[in-house]
């Protein structure tokens, strides 16, 4: 087909209606997510002492700074559902400083004095808080992909990766209020550790399958 | 006329309300311009042309993805470079596909390009063609030496039916030099 021909076939289907500015489609998808959470918490058992850990400061401003995280890398990833995106590069790093903030505090937290070893934490075994945040995640994670791959993303690893810190923190954070474990290390181990991996993996499955562009005009 | 850049917003916003002539001549605008990228990013090529519509496809498949605000010819080329990057980590793959362990290569190569035969060796090969008896006399006259009268003398022969015998194998001679020269 000539260069011609294929250009009066492009005029003939017509151009798409454009989608909402991505700031729009960010607050959407942040909606639909703290909805997820809430149902979540709706079904599942909330860890007995929640009174008295929404007093504690720091619990809070874990929880904050968490849910900050998943907020940012979704704003993140809605702009880089645009092909267009690096016109604004700072852009995909935007969850940088919240998980940045998280990681000094549980670092700061681990070196207390009398804080649970390593060897004390591995000895615990929490598989079951690997496995609770990965459930928690999965869906958040299928939906964020499925409204990306529907756009023209060309940053796909970056993209992939802030759908995983996206669905991961949420996962970290819903975890925070059903399991009842406060350690730093634990923390650092059987919950940011899965959140660093489901990220990891988002970027490979990113690469792999948000370059289709599978989005066609009618 | 060149149009302002301003303009392609424009036809864009148009093609996206629904004007589909706005998009044809917003697609027709940009042809050029992409063709002029290519031709920088990857040289003259005689894929380019495919490459040009494979670029114009993810335009079109992307065209939901651009909104007004934000300049027209920033997204284009986003795509077109996207689309390039695609092109060459395609192209290189398929080389690299193509490339043979060098212990192996012998078993990749038509002809053994290592073996010349010598001038002596096809000499043989061609007298080979000949019969036993035509094949003593051209080594007598034209390797030893020997004239037409010392062969006949040699092989109990008249002279003529050596020069004729001669003549004859000298003419079988030249058609397979020929054949093999084609």
């Amino acid at each position: 087909m000539s260069t011609e021909q294929f250009l009066s076939h492009l005029e003939q289907q017509g151009a798409a209606k454009p989608l909402p500015h991505p700031l729009l489609v960010a607050v959407r998808w942040v909606v639909l997510l703290l909805l997820y959470m809430l149902l979540v918490l709706a079904i599942t058992t909330i860890r007995p002492d929640i009174d008295n850990k929404l007093t504690e400061v720091w619990f809070v401003a874990e929880l904050a700074i968490m849910l900050a995280t998943s907020c940012a890398a979704i704003f993140s990833a809605s702009y880089l559902a645009l092909p267009d995106c690096g016109q604004k590069p700072w852009l995909r790093f935007a969850p940088l400083l919240s998980i940045t903030i998280m990681l000094v505090a549980l670092a700061f937290f681990m070196m207390q004095p009398g804080a649970m070893t390593l060897s004390e934490c591995l000895r615990a075994g929490e598989y079951d808080c690997i496995v609770h945040l990965i459930v928690f995640s999965i869906v958040p994670v299928l939906l964020l992909f499925a409204a990306l791959s529907k756009s023209a993303p060309v940053l796909n690893g970056w993209a992939g990766a802030m759908i995983g810190l996206a669905a991961g923190s949420m996962g970290y954070t819903i975890l925070r209020l059903t399991e009842a474990s406060d350690d730093a290390i634990i923390l650092a181990v059987w919950h940011m550790l899965p959140v660093a991996v489901i990220t990891g993996c988002c970027v490979l499955i990113g690469r792999s399958i948000l370059g289709r562009w599978s989005h066609t005009t009618a | 006329m060149e149009l302002p850049d301003h303009s392609l917003e424009q036809l864009m916003h148009a093609a996206q309300t629904g004007d589909r002539k706005a998009y044809g001549r917003l697609l027709h605008e940009i042809s050029p311009l992409i063709r002029s990228f290519l031709r920088r990013r990857l040289g003259p090529r005689a894929d380019n042309e495919d490459v040009l519509q494979d670029v114009l496809l993810a335009i079109h498949k992307a065209s939901h993805t651009y909104n007004t605000n934000r300049p027209f010819k920033a997204w284009m080329f986003a795509i077109a470079d996207y689309k390039v990057k695609d092109y060459l980590r395609q192209h290189y793959r398929k080389v690299r596909g193509r490339q043979v362990d060098f212990a192996e290569i012998e078993n990749f190569l038509i002809d053994p390009v290592t073996f010349e035969p010598t001038a002596a060796e096809l000499l043989n090969d061609a007298l080979s063609l000949l019969p036993d008896k035509q094949q003593k006399i051209v080594r007598l006259m034209k390797i030893e030496g020997y004239t037409a009268t010392e062969v006949a003398q040699q092989m109990d022969m008249s002279e003529s039916a050596v020069k004729v015998s001669a003549h004859r194998a000298y003419k079988v001679l030249k058609k397979s030099h020929k054949k093999e020269a084609l």
